[in-house]
């Protein structure tokens, strides 16, 4: 009987040792004006990112876990899967409806549009992006960031501030749920013609050995648009639930599209 | 950077997913939550009444548990909550936690135009009739508080921001009761209730199937019964649209036709009715309140010493123990000068006071005789029927038997 307990004391203290982390995002945009955007959750390699309305309230999260991607729909109550054959489904769909809508075209528009569209999937098969770091270092709140460029087809288009693992608390759980969270999205969507920047995408942010603590998306000129910023990161013993499709919602499919 | 792990799996994308479960794709089993959580549970709509509260104040079980609606259906998101007895009796609250006061004065404009329409146009009976029932005093938890211009059941409290507005048009709630709730759901709109209405969504859907199908108008009642109650048709019934049938009698000379009419609601039949009988009390109160001058001559017997008629009277004297003529001038409603001839008011003559008529039994759960129309509510499902140059009994009958089909 000691010994029973002895082993749940245990196992609670290594429960409680391991946690989990959680990170409360910000959004500023052009005007200066800042309000919370996200929360990420990140414990025993799960993660979940919860999308913030206007009031704070969770609109929808995505979870990874498991090796697959679920995304939910806190108001409406529902939740699908992301993954390869739904994807693939949703993008032969939109491609049946494209074809019936230039059918309805006049011939000449017609061919315009299918010009159009040819250009359009071969700039996305091609579509390069990377991920350098620029040498500059940088301080968000307490932390001390490195700041990295990813350019989209040679052209900036937003910047990175990376906070090394080890000056964030829990970070070793953050980067590592991250990294997870990285690596099972580049392989849903690896699959996919035209998906190829948001594989590349996954892959560089899959290695990048710390934290973005602040990113921010910038103009053609260089201006910043937006950015979002790590506002508070804390340690929590999460319940398993937070990782978990909240009961009773409704699975729905991908295969008719999301909005 | 990790928006991309929503948004760009989802780019390009335009529609919403597919509720359907049974077309699911998904590969994987989804990690379902072992334990209930209210971690999503806010901004809702049903948590600030309890169900019992409610069915108190309509004085009859709930059919369903309170579920959130939008526009009237069972949808999770939504912003109201709907509150229905067995019968489908409706009564909606909804809460608007934020933005409440713009929403609140968007009615101000037709307010204001009404207010201005009704001194020409409304008596002070009519706009009475738009404010209060029994003339007592609502007051509860709100800066301000109006009924809806020309309607007798939406009623809108605001406090500070936060509007809360009862829609009890579909139901047989009293505008002091429905306040109350108001009142109430103010009170608790810090502390709100755990009651989930968005998990008694499916419970809803389910219920609401019971709700009586809509027939093809002429097909409610077979020939047989027709005969029964009318006698024979002249033609065969004719179905106008998707909501009425006529019957039509053998004409005889020298008489106008008769036809009988059978409309059906099939859906909100309670609300359908309420509006009915409020237009109609507000039509009543409109010409029954219309006053005029009625100007009297009496011949009366002189008297022996002279004495002075009171205000509104003229005396002329015919000579000395003779007679004189005494004119009086009163102003009187339409509805006192109904009453006086006929013993009762032209409202109720003409079946226009807005009340509904109880004794009328039936198959049916609710019932008015409005202007020359006989209407009766059963599952809310709205049954009216007039008649013209006919018989009212008879048209009451016709209601009567289609009742019994659903």
């Amino acid at each position: 009987m000691r010994r029973q307990g002895m082993v749940l004391i245990l196992a609670g203290a290594t429960a409680v040792a391991q946690g989990g982390t959680v990170v409360h995002m910000n959004r500023t945009d052009f005007e200066g004006k800042s309000r919370p955007e996200a929360v990420i959750y990140a414990q025993d390699g799960q993660f979940r990112m919860d999308t913030l309305d206007a009031d704070g309230h969770v609109r929808d999260f995505v979870l990874v876990r498991d090796g697959s991607v679920w995304q939910v729909d806190v108001p409406k109550r529902t939740f699908f899967e992301i993954d390869q054959a739904a994807l693939a489904g949703q993008q032969s769909q939109m491609q049946q409806q494209m074809q019936a809508m230039l059918q309805r075209l006049p011939p000449d528009q017609r061919a315009a549009m299918e010009e159009r569209m040819k250009g359009l999937m071969a700039g996305r098969a091609q579509s390069s992006l990377t991920m350098t770091d620029t040498g500059k270092t940088d301080h968000v709140g307490s932390w001390a960031c490195e700041v990295w460029q990813v350019q989209r087809d040679g052209a900036v288009s937003s910047d990175a501030c990376i906070a090394s693992r080890g000056s964030l608390t829990g970070g070793d759980e953050l980067v590592d749920a991250v990294h997870k969270a990285a690596a099972t999205t580049r392989d849903v969507v690896s699959a996919l013609p035209g998906a190829r920047a948001t594989a590349q995408q996954m892959a560089v942010y899959g290695k990048v050995d710390g934290f973005p603590v602040r990113t921010r998306e910038l103009g053609r000129d260089g201006s910043v648009e937006s950015a979002e910023t790590v506002a508070s990161i804390e340690r929590q013993s999460l319940p398993a639930d937070r990782f978990a499709i909240p009961k009773g919602f409704t699975q729905t499919t991908l295969g008719k599209g999301h909005e | 950077m990790f928006a991309l792990l929503a948004g760009a799996l989802l780019a390009g994308c335009s529609k919403p997913p597919s509720t359907s479960t049974a077309s699911v794709t998904g590969s994987h089993k989804p990690p379902l939550a072992k334990s209930d959580s209210d971690e999503f549970h806010y901004n809702d709509p049903c948590s600030l009444l309890q169900s019992a509260q409610v069915a108190a104040a309509l004085g009859v079980p709930l059919g369903t548990p309170p579920y959130r609606a939008s526009n009237g259906n069972p949808v999770a998101d939504g912003t109201d909550c709907i509150y229905q007895t067995a019968t489908f009796q409706t009564v909606t609250l909804s809460v608007t936690y934020e933005g409440g006061q713009a929403e609140y004065h968007v009615g101000d404009f037709v307010s204001g135009i009404m207010k201005r329409a009704g001194a020409g146009v409304l008596s002070d009976k009519a706009r009475q009739a738009l404010v209060s029932e029994d003339g007592s005093q609502i007051s509860g938890e709100w800066d301000e508080a109006k009924l809806t211009p020309l309607n007798c059941c939406h009623f809108e409290a605001l406090r500070a921001d936060q509007l809360i507005s009862i829609d009890f048009t579909g139901s047989t709630l009293a505008l002091k009761a429905a306040a109350a709730l108001v009142d109430a759901a103010f009170k608790r709109i810090d502390k709100p209730l755990s009651l989930d209405g968005a998990a008694n969504v499916a419970a809803a859907t389910t219920f609401l199937k019971g709700r009586p199908r809509p027939m093809e108008p002429c097909s409610v009642l077979s020939a047989a019964e027709i005969a029964v109650i009318l006698g024979t048709l002249a033609s065969a019934p004719q179905a106008q649209g998707d909501g009425s049938c006529s019957y039509e009698l053998p004409r005889q000379p020298g008489y106008p036709p008769r036809i009988y009419e059978l409309q059906f609601s099939w859906h909100d039949g309670n609300y359908a009715f309420r509006q009915d009988l409020q237009a109609a009390k507000m039509g009543g109160a409109a010409v029954g309140g219309m006053q005029m001058q009625v100007t009297t001559q009496q011949q009366v017997p002189n008297l022996p010493s002279s004495h002075t008629e009171g205000a509104g009277s003229s005396t002329a004297a015919t000579g000395a123990g003779g007679t004189h003529t005494v004119t009086t001038t009163r102003t009187l409603s339409v509805d006192e000068m109904a009453q006086q001839v006929a013993g009762q008011t032209f409202t109720q003559g003409t079946h226009l006071t807005g009340a509904e008529n109880a004794a009328d039994a039936g198959p049916w759960e609710r019932s008015a005789r409005v202007g020359l129309q006989f209407e009766a509510v059963r599952k809310d499902v709205l049954v009216k029927a007039s008649s013209f140059a006919g018989d009212a009994d008879k048209a009451k009958r016709l209601v009567s038997a289609a009742m019994a089909k659903f």
